[in-house]
């Protein structure tokens, strides 16, 4: 050999009888080695060895199980990611960014599991070639079809079915996978319907599809395309058609990328990506309708080079550029025929969002290893757009018209990135990291959960990037030869130009820009996590702890005082356990989930105005819900597996002991009151409600090859 | 659920209206999941010993009696005799326990509309779920605030409070100069009279839309900024606090002074009366 070359050599199958042997595709001392701070590699297999909702095992559920992760509960999509909100959280697939990345409203993620490929979760320390959230990174990679042989994957539960289909379109040069689920409930219930003709216009059914295709062009040369779609659809209709809900919400995501491999030291990625969303909300009373519509567009394009210079240094450097193009709120108000009603349309919001960056991981020493970059992000707000001059009723009292591409506002931030980790003993580290981070989109919700409504809104002069500084300090240890995973790891954030929306708002506020409707304040976030680990063998599992408290401050809420975040989670606790009774042929699971509940404000006093009850609130996030807790069991049982077909069932409980977890508490008032006859007598209860009792599934799953 | 330390407010129900002299009803909030009797209201919610003063811009003065009065809640009421007056402000003063509150309020002028009636084109075509059909036309020279009430006397009710409608008030940044229908509802009736129905009247007691045989008294106001918005905020909460899903929002009251929430309300108002034959 005299020069680099690239050989390749065909194998001949020859059976050998051996001992077992594991692939995996990490090291099994990542744990410690790694100079990733608040990383973690999720596996398909991880994924589909816990226990499913509805037969669907899912990414986003296994993400809520790890500490620092929370969900806000069953029926919200938000993730709550070490004291953050929703919006902080950039969920990429295939790079391009998701932005709402739920179905059902958070009882499955729109990431069909037999689609994916990889998943790289970020809670801190992002690298430098990471920006425009504060919070997280969830990275999902999909696969690329198998470039041999057709194969053909299917599972067909009670409430829900998918496939995936992937094979060669040429055999080892270009290759496809599509996968598509839906759910049918709408179609089930329709024999009832049938007999409940009120029911008569009930929709309710979510879908999506991904497709992937792969052509290696040559050894140095390979082309991605890949694509998303997914709609979600909750309706009802009156039998008279006078009384209508509709709320409706899709995404969409496609992506081209080109793999270059300049030299065995050097790699260009470039890829450019488009991102949709759109949600839509009906309502109608008799001649009344109102409509809101919102969404958004995202035009992106990245590249990227990889550098290895010497074993020690893994250099990137990258640009990465976005158009976003916004539309906030689209009214559509009906009044009748004789009313001419309406509501203005927010003008849309067109900004470009630049990153350039720089980022190595370098083996400094044996025991020191250090991943430092820093990523400078360039951020504008442009025309065409009209700012509305308001006085201190929200009444419009001028304008200022921006020109189409004329400029707004700017904003230049540079964001420092160091993760450092120091390896004191073959199996112990000790990890730290310091953060800077800006992000500049917003998603500012309009209820106390999180929704497929909520809207997005870039940064604006008003509306100011929020930004993030995080540090956080770990143990790391493994033990008995990397069986068993385990950290102790400390944060604390803080965070800055929070966004919520001002108190007494009326509905004549809705004709101001949206960004005027907003109060700013700060919030800090501090915690310890801790995490056990058993990696190998028949039984596996892990146990999750959290303490965390997090605060927020706004002047103009809550008289200034701080209070808590809605998602403040005193304690957090996961265990997730796995036994293979049969191995290869035979599961069970069980995942364990406990949270303090959720921070609310409730009713404290009454009194009687306009000869109704009215209710005096407390402080806000004064009190709590009662705790959330949960048991999910499932069992895997793999019935054959032949050369060309496989088949087995899936079997699995969701909330075994069918706790009623609250979603929401409401009060009720009886009354019995006679001034005349001096009666009074009031008696107020608070009830709870719950979602999801108890709820068996059974799915049948299969593959041809 | 226990919410200890709870600490009772002054509430300050207030109007003045052209025609009509001021009243005033002054009660206390509670613990919200205290029992409540006739015993508790009569004794220590009611507020029976305060001293009410009113004072126009005319210079008119008087202190407000506490007598019976049948539009109250707990009918009784500080009640006045000057005639409340368009364009004319009224300022409020309330001594109660060594402490003293202020407000001020202002009846603006009148207004009129284009038109009203019952709207029997309704698209549900049933004649038990009529709605009421205001057609009106905004200034636009002003920033006018609205409120709209009705009574209802039919067969089993007899509305001893005006009622407000949906939305309790609003502002006319939407409609400004425009000429629009207004859907008036009965949206949001007293519990207090509920007991006084009969088993018939309790059945249908909460009805929103009107009916053949029915007799509508409708008021159609409007009133100055800080008025709006207590209702603007009051009225929220009422309907939104209930929401779980959201937070709910502080109510901006218009009296001064330390722990009192209410509303001094001055209303330019015009009555008419529907009849459902």
């Amino acid at each position: 050999m005299s020069a680099n070359k690239t050989l390749n050599f065909a194998l001949v199958p020859v059976a050998f009888l051996t001992e077992e042997v594991v692939v995996t595709g990490k090291n099994e001392d990542q744990n410690v080695t790694s100079v990733d701070v608040g990383r973690t590699d999720i596996t398909v297999q991880a994924i589909k060895k816990m226990p499913s909702f509805l037969g669907e095992a899912d990414v986003m559920k296994l993400i809520e199980l790890l500490p620092g992760f929370s969900s806000g509960g069953e029926a919200n999509s938000g993730l709550y990611v070490r004291g953050g909100s929703a919006d902080q959280n950039l969920v990429l697939l295939d790079e391009a960014p998701i932005y709402n990345a739920s179905h059902l409203f958070g009882f499955f993620s729109i990431f069909n599991t037999d689609a994916i490929r990889n998943v790289e979760v970020y809670k801190s320390g992002m690298p430098a070639y990471y920006g425009g959230r504060l919070s997280s990174i969830i990275d999902v990679t999909q696969k690329e079809g198998n470039m041999k042989r057709f194969e053909f994957d299917a599972g067909i539960g009670l409430l829900f079915s998918k496939f995936t289909l992937q094979g060669p379109i040429k055999k080892d040069k270009c290759s496809f996978i599509i996968s598509a689920r839906r759910t049918y409930v709408d179609l089930l219930i329709q024999p009832f319907v049938k007999k409940q003709p009120q029911l008569k216009g009930t929709r309710l059914y979510f879908y999506d599809l991904n497709a992937k295709f792969n052509i290696v062009i040559n050894d140095k040369h390979r082309l991605f395309f890949g694509g998303y779609y997914g709609s979600d659809r909750y309706a009802y209709r009156s039998t008279s058609g006078a009384t209508a809900f509709d709320f409706t919400w899709a995404n969409a995501m496609a992506s081209i990328r080109w793999n270059y491999i300049i030299s065995p030291q050097l790699f260009l990625n470039t890829l450019f990506t488009y991102s949709h969303y759109d949600f839509s909300t009906l309502m109608q009373m008799s001649v009344y309708k109102f409509n809101l519509k919102s969404g958004l567009n995202d035009y992106a394009l990245k590249s990227e080079l990889t550098y290895l210079p010497s074993p020690a240094h893994n250099l990137r450097f990258g640009i990465h550029y976005i158009f976003h193009d916004m539309h906030p709120n689209d009214f559509d108000v009906e009044a009748g025929e004789d009313n001419n009603l309406s509501l203005p349309s927010s003008a849309p919001y067109y900004a470009h969002e630049l990153g350039i960056y720089a980022n190595d991981e370098w083996d400094v020493t044996k025991w020191l290893k250090v991943n430092v970059g820093l990523r400078y992000t360039h951020f504008e707000h442009v025309g065409s757009f009209t700012r509305y001059i308001i006085d201190e009723r929200d009444m419009i009292v001028d304008s200022i018209v921006y020109k189409p591409g004329e400029i707004i506002k700017q904003y230049n931030r540079v964001e420092p990135r160091l993760n450092l980790r120091f390896l004191v003993a073959e199996y112990t580290s000790i990890k730290a990291s310091l953060t800077l981070n800006y992000q500049y989109l917003h998603q500012i919700p309009m209820s106390t959960i999180s929704l497929p409504v909520d809207v997005w809104m870039p940064s604006t002069d008003i509306l100011k990037p929020q930004t993030c500084i995080q540090a956080s300090l770990g143990v790391y240890q493994n033990f008995y030869k990397n069986m068993f995973e385990a950290y102790i790891d400390g944060y604390y954030k803080r965070m800055y130009n929070l966004a919520e929306y001002r108190d007494g708002l009326s509905f004549s506020s809705l004709k101001i820009n949206p960004d005027q409707m907003y109060t700013f304040g700060d919030g800090y976030s501090a915690g310890v996590e801790f995490f056990f680990k058993k990696a190998k063998g028949r039984f596996t599992g892990f146990v999750g702890y959290t303490l965390s408290y997090t605060m927020r401050r706004f002047p103009e809420l809550n008289d200034g005082d701080p209070f808590y975040a809605k998602y403040d989670r005193r304690h957090d606790v996961s265990i997730s356990l796995s036994y293979e009774i049969l191995r290869n042929k035979l599961t069970v699971s069980a995942v364990w989930v406990y949270a303090t509940g959720n921070a609310m404000t409730v009713p404290v006093g009454f009194y009687v105005f306009n000869g109704s009850m009215v209710q005096e609130y407390s402080k806000r996030n004064e009190y709590r819900m009662p705790p959330y807790h949960r048991l999910d069991i499932s069992v895997d049982w793999q019935i054959c597996k032949r050369k060309h077909f496989e088949t087995g069932l899936n079997f699995a409980i969701y909330n075994v002991y069918n706790r009623k977890n609250p979603f929401f508490i409401f009060y009720e008032t009886n009354t019995n009151i006679d001034i005349s006859q001096s009666i009074v007598e009031l008696e107020t209860k608070a009830y709870q409600m719950s979602v999801v009792p108890i709820m068996p599934s059974i799915t049948w799953n299969f593959k041809i090859k | 659920m226990k919410i200890p330390g709870y600490k009772s407010k002054l509430v300050v129900e207030g109007y003045i209206e052209n025609g009509k002299p001021a009243t005033v009803m002054l009660s206390r909030s509670v613990p919200f999941f205290d029992a409540f009797n006739y015993d508790l209201v009569m004794d220590s919610i009611l507020i029976k010993d305060a001293i009410v003063l009113l004072k126009s811009s005319d210079g008119e003065t008087e202190r407000l009696s506490f007598k019976p009065y049948a539009e109250a809640p707990y009918r009784y009421a500080y009640v006045g005799n000057i005639i409340g007056k368009e364009n004319t402000r009224y300022d409020l003063e309330i001594h109660w326990r060594d402490k003293v509150y202020t407000a001020t309020t202002q009846i603006l002028h009148t207004f009129d509309i284009d038109t009203i009636g019952f709207d029997r084109s309704n698209e549900i075509m049933d004649k038990n779920f009529t709605t009421i059909r205001l057609r009106m036309t905004d200034n636009a020279a002003e920033q006018n605030y609205y409120q709209f009430l009705v009574k209802l006397y039919s067969k089993n009710i007899r509305d001893r409070m005006w009622v407000t409608t949906v939305p309790v008030a609003f502002d006319d940044a939407t409609i400004n100069g425009m000429t629009v229908n207004v859907e008036v509802l009965r949206a949001n009736p007293s519990a207090f009279l509920m007991p006084t129905m009969s088993e018939e009247g309790q059945k249908e007691y909460f009805r929103m839309h009107f009916r053949p045989g029915d007799t509508v008294y409708v008021k159609y106001a409007q009133m100055d900024y800080a008025s709006y918005q207590f209702w603007n905020t009051g009225g929220n909460n009422s309907a939104l606090g209930e929401n779980p899903f959201t937070n709910p929002s502080p109510t901006i009251t218009n009296i001064h002074g330390e722990n009192v929430t209410g509303v001094w309300c001055g209303y330019a108002a015009k009555t008419v009366r529907l009849i459902y034959e």
